[in-house]
């Protein structure tokens, strides 16, 4: 799967990073392709551009807070899931997602 | 037939006493049936029974059931609903927040050991556990009816007695009732039902009849078996109930005739916890030095000159404290920590073995400031700053030297007066000489009686005024007084022959009042020469600088004194025409406002001019959060409680008197006392900024039992190592945070963090446990290596602040992790996380 994600958390130091680390590197192991933009302490990093999100199959919020520029995802298939979940589980979230888009 | 509501528990605390109280309360009110299921814990509990409650061992998001059954169970359900999850809530709120004047710090075990805790301010700062005692509170029923007088001669007599007095009370209260509102209204409504309650009539009618008691006796002995058995239940609204029994217990027996008076409580052999409304600087004196362990007021205020003095002597006190003293009891055991502003009554083991652990953590931090209070009194560029104490009693002298006072700034006289009818110079010649003697060569400032203003003393009797502040205080009575002033300024003459002694007038306002005070001083000493008694002639003579009269023309004031002490308390008063003791215009203690710092300013450059040396003898000396400041503005004196001594020396030795110039030179420019709030952090952060992460930081054989252990290790070790202000103020962020967010993240780590402003510098710490605990719950795997991340609030720190998610990320890796527990010292953590971060 060609994939999107942002990872937010209320402090922005730990959580937002390890979800975004674990959702990367499990991502890579199951052979899909993902860029994470982080919005944490440092505001956003590695900021997602619209024709990148326009062409993922869909989007992954791994999130604690409100997303913020969420305009940009309008009209996409968006999964929103919790930092933890992300960090604990992130084979799950990528199964799931696929069910939901019958990839 | 029952009504069932779900809902998930909403106070941050979880279920502990004091809800617990409130919702009993609540549930009461209906006749039926209640049931509280915990989803989570699946226990169960009768609503109406506080104690039942509890142990349900309900936390914050708990999934909780209740169910309602009997006569008009919808309508209750759905208003107990509305209850649980709007009123409780802002009840809750209400209860932890002691008022204006900042919030108490709750430790985290308070609520899990469902503790009976009370919030207050942190007045005094330090932990301390002892047993109670109350001063000027109303007796006990027990106390006031004198045992001679128990026997009834005819109980039929008694009984009407009994029957009348309950007739008149509730009369009493009921034309009463109708001039009030709010908290005494509610409060006059539990003391009208309680009149009327059929269980204390029966049982005082019971002891009339059978043991043939006196009515006041049998009401008194009812009173206490009632009082003992409701005490068993740990909650306040129970306390609250005792007290008002007592409350009323009282009025009948002034209506039998018996009198009630406020008295002192007979005091415990031990040392003991002193537990009062409010406490006069007489009354405080009035104990033996050692015998009070630690001090409960209800009264808020911190500059009062009780706590000044419980400071300077090393006593915790936390004020503020609704309602102290009507309910805790005599030889009840209660913890005070003065750090947090929190009382726990009645503690239980977990929170005594916490405290433990605090006061060891408190006895490290001593020898640290041991060896800081060993340290001179000057800058890191060489500059001498002579830091010295304040004193009111010359047995403080041996403390002050050994926290490192390399003299006394201010020796408040007035105090020597407290509970005296007179004093005189024979009397006060040996205690100044003592001073004198002791302080070994050490300048010591005499500061002349400062009497009026809030520092009322018996032996003068000053009129009532409406503003003592602003009216006869200090040197303006000395010419009504003259007695008074001359024997003490003779005193001083003779002692200072045997030490270094100075002469300083309070309360000068008018260039006139030096011109006199010198011309009778001088007189003083030639009454001395023509007595023959040896005395000092060349006595230094300064002045306070605390009316902003005397710093706008301190060049024309330093032609006739030697020096000048910045009183900072009264000088922000009368500069900011705000009372300090009234928490309304509080706002307005802002001595870091661009206004006062420039007449601060304007004082030093004028005095230096003229080759004179100022001084600052108030409280804010000892905030070593502003010595750079009291630096920048060219002071070359600070004088404090002794207790902030040492930590004032640590951070003079690293400033530099450039930079402090500096800031002072921009601070003086800012609009608001806000803004240099703001510069004055920047400049702490420029100046102090470590590493993220040193092997102090770094415990590989960790032997915490407990979440709350570990979180508390944490706030102790960054403390420590200087990199947190406040380890309360950490240890409360951290949890706040652990509510926020689950930190357990899998792999058997956790990853306590926060952002806090009591947050030096971005920092690290990493601990390896030798049993891993259950961190979240049971149902999470346990942990065993914990990494707590610090980071400063603003964001002048961004540099090192992206350090941290590089770590985060790190952590993910397993290799990683494996390295870290494998490592076998600290070097080697520190190591591997630089080279993460690096």
């Amino acid at each position: 799967m060609k994939l999107v994600a942002v990872t937010a958390c209320p402090t922005g130091i730990a959580h937002t990073y390890m979800a975004a680390e674990q959702l990367e590197r499990v991502a890579r192991k199951l052979g899909h392709s993902i860029k994470v933009e982080t919005q944490g302490a440092m505001g956003i990093e590695n900021e997602l551009e619209q024709e990148e999100i326009n062409q993922a199959e869909a989007v992954i919020f791994a999130v604690g807070i409100t997303v913020q520029k969420s305009e940009r995802f309008e009209g996409k298939k968006v999964f929103e899931f919790s930092v933890q979940e992300a960090i604990k589980n992130a084979e799950g979230i990528f199964q799931k997602v696929r069910e939901e888009i019958g990839g | 037939m029952a009504v069932e509501f779900t809902f998930e528990f909403p106070l941050p605390l979880g279920l502990h006493a004091r809800p617990a109280g409130f919702i009993q309360e609540k549930c009461q009110c209906f006749p039926g049936e209640i049931v509280w299921e915990n989803l989570r814990t699946g226990k169960r509990a009768d609503g109406r029974s506080a104690i039942s409650l509890l142990t349900t061992d309900t936390r914050q998001g708990d999934p909780c059931r209740v169910m309602v059954g009997g006569q008009g169970e919808e309508e209750f359900a759905a208003g107990l609903r509305v209850f649980l999850l709007q009123e409780l809530p802002v009840k809750e709120e209400k209860a932890l927040s002691p008022g204006p004047e900042g919030e108490a710090m709750i430790p985290e075990i308070l609520g899990t050991q469902k503790e009976v805790f009370f919030c207050g301010h942190s007045a005094s700062p330090g932990i301390v556990r002892g047993r109670a005692v109350r001063a000027g509170r109303k007796p006990t029923p027990g106390e006031l009816v004198p045992a001679a007088d128990w026997k009834a001669r005819d109980p039929k007599r008694e009984i009407l007695e009994f029957e009348k007095a309950l007739e008149e009370l509730k009369t009493e209260i009921k034309s009463e009732l109708e001039a009030k509102e709010g908290t005494e209204k509610n409060i006059l409504k539990a003391h009208l039902s309680l009149s009327a309650d059929p269980a204390l009539i029966k049982r005082v009618e019971e002891l009339i009849k059978k043991d043939e008691l006196t009515a006041p006796a049998a009401l008194a002995r009812a009173v206490e078996e009632f009082s003992r058995q409701l005490l068993q239940t740990k909650t306040q609204i129970i306390r609250e109930r005792v007290a008002d029994l007592n409350d009323v217990a009282l009025r009948l027996l002034e209506k039998m005739g018996l009198k009630v008076g406020r008295g002192k409580e007979t005091e415990l052999a031990e040392p003991f916890i002193l537990v009062a409304e409010d406490l006069l600087p007489s009354e405080f004196l009035g104990y033996r030095p050692g015998q009070i362990l630690g001090l409960v007021l209800e009264k808020a205020g911190q500059t009062s000159h009780t706590l000044i003095m419980a400071r300077g002597r090393g006593i915790p006190a936390v004020t503020g404290v609704a309602e102290a003293a009507r309910l805790i009891g005599r030889g009840e055991e209660v913890i005070v920590d003065g750090n947090r502003g929190v009382v726990v009554v009645a503690p239980g083991e977990e929170t005594v073995k916490y405290y433990q652990r605090e006061t060891e953590a408190e006895r490290s931090l001593r020898q640290v400031r041991r060896e800081k209070a060993s340290l001179p009194g000057l800058t890191a560029d060489g500059r001498k700053i002579e830091i010295a104490a304040n004193i009111g009693h010359p047995e403080e002298l041996k403390k002050a030297r050994d926290d490192g006072a390399e003299g006394v700034g201010i020796f408040r006289t007035e105090l020597l007066l407290y509970g005296k009818t007179t004093l005189p110079e024979e009397e006060q010649f040996l205690l100044y000489r003592r001073v004198a003697e002791e302080a070994e060569g050490r300048p010591v400032i005499i500061r002349t009686f400062d009497i009026g203003g809030d520092k009322p003393i018996s032996s003068v009797k000053l009129p009532e005024e409406p503003n003592p502040f602003l009216g006869y205080r200090g040197i303006r009575i000395y010419k009504e007084y003259y007695e008074l002033f001359r024997s003490q300024v003779r005193a001083v003459l003779r002692a200072a022959a045997f030490g270094n002694l100075r002469l300083m007038f309070p309360m000068v306002a008018l260039l006139e009042e030096v011109v006199w005070l010198k011309e009778q001083v001088k007189k003083f000493a030639a009454e001395l020469e023509r007595e023959g008694r040896p005395f000092n002639q060349s006595v230094e003579i300064g002045i306070m600088l605390e009316i902003p009269s005397v710093a706008l023309l301190a060049d024309k004031f330093a032609a006739e004194v030697d020096f000048f002490s910045v009183g900072s308390n009264d000088l922000v008063q009368y500069f900011f025409a705000a009372d300090r003791g009234n928490p309304r215009v509080k706002y307005f203690n802002q001595p870091l406002n661009p206004a006062f710092l420039r007449l601060l300013k304007l004082a030093i450059v004028n005095a230096h001019a003229h080759g004179r040396w100022v001084g600052l003898c108030g409280e804010l000396a000892g905030d070593s959060r502003l010595t750079p400041i009291f630096v920048g503005l060219g002071f070359d004196e600070l004088s404090m409680s002794s207790a902030f001594i040492p930590e004032v020396k640590s951070v003079l030795n690293r400033l530099k008197q450039t930079d402090c110039q500096r800031l002072v030179e921009m601070a003086m420019e800012s609009a608001t006392a806000e803004e240099n709030e703001k510069l004055l952090e920047d400049f702490y952060r420029e100046q102090f900024l470590p590493e993220l992460i040193e092997p102090v930081l770094v415990d590989l054989e960790a032997d915490c039992r407990s979440k709350v252990e570990v979180i508390q290790r944490l706030a102790i070790v960054f403390e420590q190592s200087g990199r947190v202000g406040n380890r309360a103020v950490f240890e409360q962020a951290l949890w706040k945070r652990e509510r926020d967010i689950a930190t357990e993240i899998g792999f058997g780590l956790a990853i306590p963090h926060c952002q806090s402003a009591t947050v030096r510098t971005p920092s690290i710490g990493v601990m390896k446990l030798r049993q891993p605990i259950d961190w979240h719950s049971k149902e999470e795997q346990p942990v065993d290596l914990i990494i707590c991340l610090a980071i400063p609030t603003g964001d002048k720190v961004r540099p090192k602040l992206q350090l941290l998610p590089k770590l985060s990320r790190k952590l993910i890796h397993d290799e990683f992790r494996e390295a870290l527990r494998q490592a076998k010292t600290a070097d080697e953590v520190v190591a591997l996380i630089k080279t993460a971060t690096g």
